[in-house]
C-alpha cells in the first residue's frame, strides 16, 4: 500500500508556473517567496523585460551585497535588473533594480542609495501591507509613511557600509522627476535625507560606478521594437512586420498600434512560455508551421477558475502580464526566444506581412550605449573637449585629466545638466 | 543603532554603550560609528569581522562605517522586549530615520495589525522613548496567544460543495482563512462576498450570507461558524432564440446546448455565450430573467442585437 502511495505521489504531475516548476515556497506556504519567484518568472518568461547584463547584475549585486550586511535582513536580497523604468523592492527578498534609474547616477554611492532604500522596504517587510493588509491600510499616508522611511533609514544603510550619506540625497535629486501620491514631495524627501547626511565623508566610487557601466544601454532599449523604414522590427526576436503606405502608425516603438482599413492591429513581445500558455487558451485556433516558427490563430478564451492557493496566486500575477482582452481575435507567432502577439479588433481581416529582420535593420534598430572617456585635461567639463555632444554628465563638473566621463556612444538629442 | 560621537552624558548611557557597542563598533578617538542592525547585542564583533573581509575582497571600498553625528532629531536606537525583533520589523527599521513621533504611532499600529496577521490576534505594542544623544524608541510587544483556525463550520445544509466552500475563503497560499492558518477577518469577509457570488452562479439567487461567528477558545483555537441562508436553487427555465432567421436561431440554440430543467450554471452558460458568438456572431447577447415563483431564469439569445 506504502508503494502505491509513493507510486501514486511521483506520477501526480508537480505545480508549474509559467514552463516552470514551481520552487519549494510555492509549495510550503510561504506565500512571499513564492510571489517573488512568480514576479522574477514573469520579468524573464513573459515580459522579455529583464536587462541581460550578467557581469552589471553581479556588480550591484555585490553593492547590494554589502549593504546588506549592515541591515536587519538575514540573508542578501536577490538583484535583477529590468529595462522598464521602475526600481522596487518585492515579495520574497528581491530588489528589481531599472536599467534607466542606474544610467542617472553618478556613483557606486548614489547607487548604494537606491538599493538601500528598496532594502529597508525589505527589512520593513513593508510588501506585507499589500499581501494581506486592508485597503484602509494600504493608504496614500501609509505608503508615504513607508517611502519616508525607506529614504531615512538608507541613510543609516550607507553609513553602516561605509558609503558618503550625502549621496542619498543626490541619488534621490537624480532620479526623482516628479511628485505623486505614493510618495511625500520630492523636495521634502531630498530635504530629509540631506539633513541626516550633511557634512559627513564617505566611499563615492564614481569611478567605480562609471567602469561597471561602460557599453549600458541608455534610454529606450529598442530590442522590443523599433520603426526601421516600412517596418516595424523587433530585435529581440529578429523579426520585422511590413508597414504599408495607407498604415495609420500610433504606435511602433514596445507596442505595435496600427489603423489598417477598418481593422486596428496591436502586436508585442512576449516571453515563450508565456506565448505557449496565451496560444493553448485560444479558442478555436488554428495552428500552421511557418517559416518563422509555429503561427496559433483563435480567440482568447476567459481563464478558467483555478480555486487552488497556488492556482489563485497564479491568476493574480498573471493578470498583470501583457496579454489580449477575452474575446478578441489573436495570432501568435512563436519564435526561438519569444513570440509575437497580434491582436485584431475593428472590422475586416487585414493582410499581416512578417518576415525575418534584416542585418541591416537590426543594425538601424542598435540602441544608444554609455560609453566612458577620459578627461584630456582638468578643468570644468564646459571648457574640455570631452564627447561633445554626446555628454551625460553636468557641465558644470570639474575633472582632473585622466578622469573618466560619462558619455554616449552616439549623438544624444538632449544634453542633460544644460 | 547609533552610537554618539561625544561622549556618554549619564552612567546608563554609559552602561548601554559598553553593552551595545561592546568591542568592535567602539569609539575612535572622540568619535564613535554607526553599529549594524543587529548589533544591539555582542555581535558586534561578528559584523566587525564580516566587514574585515568585505575590504580584503573589495579593495576599493573603504569598509570604515561612517561617523554619525549626535542629534535627538534622529532615532539612535529601537529596543524591542516581548517578542524578537523580526517580528516588528516595521518599527525595528526605524533605527536610523528621523523621530517623527505621529509617524512611529502610526507604524506601531500598523505593525499591530501585522501580528494580527500572524495569528496573535490579542497582540499589543507600547512604544517608550528617551532622548541622549539620539532619540531611543523601547518597544514593548504583548504578543499574547498565537491562534491558528482549528475548524470552519457552515451553517447551513445546502448542496454546494463544502470543498468549494472552503477554496473559496482560503488565501495565501494556504496561509490565511484556512484550518491552520490564521485568521484575517477583514479577508475572509472580502471572500464570504466572493463565495455568495459562485453560490449565484450555481443557481441561488437568493442567497445570504451572515456574519461569521469567532470564537478565540483556549490552547489558541479559532473556530469559525459561517452561517449561509441559501434559499431555493433555481433551474434553467426556457431558452428561447430571438432575431436573425429560424435557420441561425435553430444554430444559436444547437450551440448553446443548454438544457431547460437544468441547475442553472454561470460559468457554463458564459462559455457557451463566447463559444456561439466565436462560430454564429460576435453580436450575440444573452439576456436572463428570474421568474421567483417558479426558481427559473428564462434564457433568451438575442442574434442581430442593435449595439
Amino acid at each position: 500500500m506504502r508503494s502505491l502511495v509513493v507510486l501514486l505521489v511521483a506520477c501526480s504531475p508537480a505545480p508549474s508556473y509559467l514552463g516552470t516548476e514551481v520552487p519549494k515556497p510555492c509549495t510550503t506556504r510561504d506565500p512571499e517567496g513564492c510571489l517573488g519567484w512568480m514576479m522574477e518568472r514573469d520579468l524573464f518568461a513573459a515580459e522579455l523585460g529583464t536587462y541581460d547584463d550578467a557581469s552589471l547584475r553581479a556588480y550591484v549585486q555585490r553593492v547590494v551585497d554589502r549593504l546588506a550586511r549592515g541591515s536587519s535582513l538575514g540573508a542578501t536580497p536577490r538583484i535583477m535588473i529590468a529595462d522598464h523604468d521602475e526600481t522596487y523592492a518585492t515579495a520574497g527578498r528581491r530588489i528589481i533594480v531599472s536599467r534607466t534609474t542606474i544610467e542617472k547616477l553618478e556613483s557606486e554611492a548614489e547607487l548604494a542609495g537606491i538599493l538601500a532604500h528598496e532594502l529597508a522596504h525589505l527589512e520593513a517587510r513593508h510588501v506585507l501591507v499589500t499581501l494581506f493588509g486592508r485597503p484602509e491600510s494600504d493608504s496614500a499616508a501609509n505608503r508615504r509613511d513607508a517611502e519616508a522611511i525607506a529614504d531615512e533609514r538608507a541613510v543609516a544603510l550607507l553609513e553602516r557600509a561605509g558609503y558618503a550619506p550625502s549621496a542619498m540625497a543626490s541619488a534621490l535629486a537624480a532620479v526623482l522627476e516628479q511628485d505623486d501620491v505614493d510618495h511625500p514631495p520630492r523636495a521634502e524627501r531630498i530635504a530629509r535625507v540631506a539633513k541626516l547626511g550633511a557634512n559627513r565623508g564617505g566611499f563615492e566610487g564614481r569611478a567605480e560606478l562609471l567602469a561597471n557601466i561602460d557599453r549600458m544601454v541608455i534610454g529606450r532599449d529598442s530590442r522590443l521594437g523599433d520603426r526601421v523604414d516600412d517596418a516595424w522590427v523587433v530585435p529581440a526576436l529578429s523579426l520585422a512586420f511590413e508597414l504599408y503606405d495607407d498604415d495609420r502608425v500610433v504606435s511602433a516603438d514596445d507596442i505595435l498600434v496600427v489603423r489598417r482599413d477598418r481593422a486596428t492591429i496591436l502586436a508585442y513581445a512576449v516571453g515563450a512560455p508565456w506565448a505557449r500558455e496565451l496560444a493553448t487558451s485560444l479558442d478555436a485556433s488554428e495552428v500552421e508551421r511557418s517559416r518563422l516558427g509555429l503561427v496559433t490563430r483563435g480567440t482568447m478564451s476567459t481563464a478558467r477558475a483555478d480555486d487552488s492557493p497556488l492556482g489563485k496566486l497564479a491568476r493574480a500575477i498573471r493578470n498583470t502580464l501583457p496579454q489580449p482582452i477575452a474575446g478578441t481575435e489573436v495570432a501568435i507567432v512563436e519564435r526561438q526566444h519569444g513570440a509575437l502577439v497580434i491582436e485584431l479588433g475593428g472590422k475586416g481581416a487585414p493582410v499581416l506581412h512578417m518576415r525575418a529582420a534584416s542585418e541591416a535593420e537590426l543594425v538601424a534598430s542598435e540602441p544608444n550605449r554609455i560609453s566612458i572617456e577620459h578627461a584630456p585635461a582638468a578643468g570644468r567639463l564646459s571648457a574640455l573637449d570631452v564627447c561633445t555632444g554626446r555628454l551625460l554628465e553636468r557641465t558644470d563638473r570639474t575633472v582632473e585629466a585622466g578622469d573618466p566621463v560619462k558619455c554616449a556612444a552616439a549623438a544624444m538629442e538632449t544634453v542633460r545638466g544644460e | 543603532m547609533l552610537v554618539p560621537r561625544d561622549g556618554p552624558s549619564n552612567p546608563e548611557m554609559a552602561d548601554r554603550l559598553s553593552r551595545s557597542a561592546r568591542g568592535a563598533m567602539g569609539r575612535r578617538g572622540n568619535h564613535a560609528v554607526i553599529a549594524g542592525a543587529s548589533l544591539a547585542e555582542p555581535t558586534g564583533v561578528r559584523l566587525y569581522l564580516v566587514l574585515g573581509l568585505a575590504a580584503c575582497a573589495s579593495p576599493h571600498l573603504r569598509p570604515e562605517p561612517v561617523v554619525a553625528t549626535c542629534s535627538t532629531e534622529r532615532v539612535g536606537s529601537v529596543t524591542v522586549t516581548g517578542a524578537a525583533r523580526s517580528m516588528v520589523p516595521a518599527l525595528a527599521v526605524l533605527e536610523g530615520t528621523l523621530d517623527d513621533p505621529a509617524r512611529t504611532a502610526r507604524v506601531a499600529r500598523a505593525a499591530t495589525e501585522a501580528l494580527h496577521w500572524r495569528g496573535f490576534a490579542q497582540a499589543k505594542i507600547a512604544i517608550t522613548k528617551s532622548a541622549q544623544c539620539f532619540t531611543d524608541l523601547h518597544v514593548a510587544v504583548t504578543l499574547g496567544p498565537e491562534y491558528q483556525i482549528a475548524a470552519i463550520a457552515f451553517d447551513t445544509n445546502d448542496d454546494f460543495p463544502r470543498a468549494q466552500r472552503l477554496a473559496a475563503l482560503e488565501d495565501a497560499l494556504g496561509t490565511v482563512n484556512t484550518i491552520g492558518g490564521v485568521l484575517i477577518e477583514y479577508r475572509l469577509q472580502r471572500a464570504l462576498e466572493v463565495l455568495a457570488k459562485r453560490y449565484r452562479d450555481a443557481g441561488w439567487l437568493d442567497v445570504e450570507i451572515g456574519a461569521p461567528a469567532v470564537q478565540y477558545a483556549a490552547r489558541g483555537e479559532v473556530h469559525v461558524t459561517i452561517p449561509i441562508a441559501a434559499g431555493t436553487r433555481y433551474r434553467v427555465g426556457a431558452v428561447r432564440a430571438l432575431g436573425g432567421n429560424a435557420t441561425l436561431r435553430q444554430q444559436l440554440l444547437a450551440q448553446l446546448g443548454i438544457a431547460p430543467g437544468t441547475w442553472y450554471d454561470g460559468p457554463a452558460i458564459r462559455r457557451a455565450l463566447e463559444r456561439a458568438r466565436l462560430s454564429i456572431d460576435r453580436r450575440v447577447e444573452l439576456r436572463a430573467s428570474a421568474l421567483e415563483d417558479r426558481h427559473e431564469i428564462e434564457l433568451e439569445a438575442i442574434v442581430e442585437a442593435k449595439r
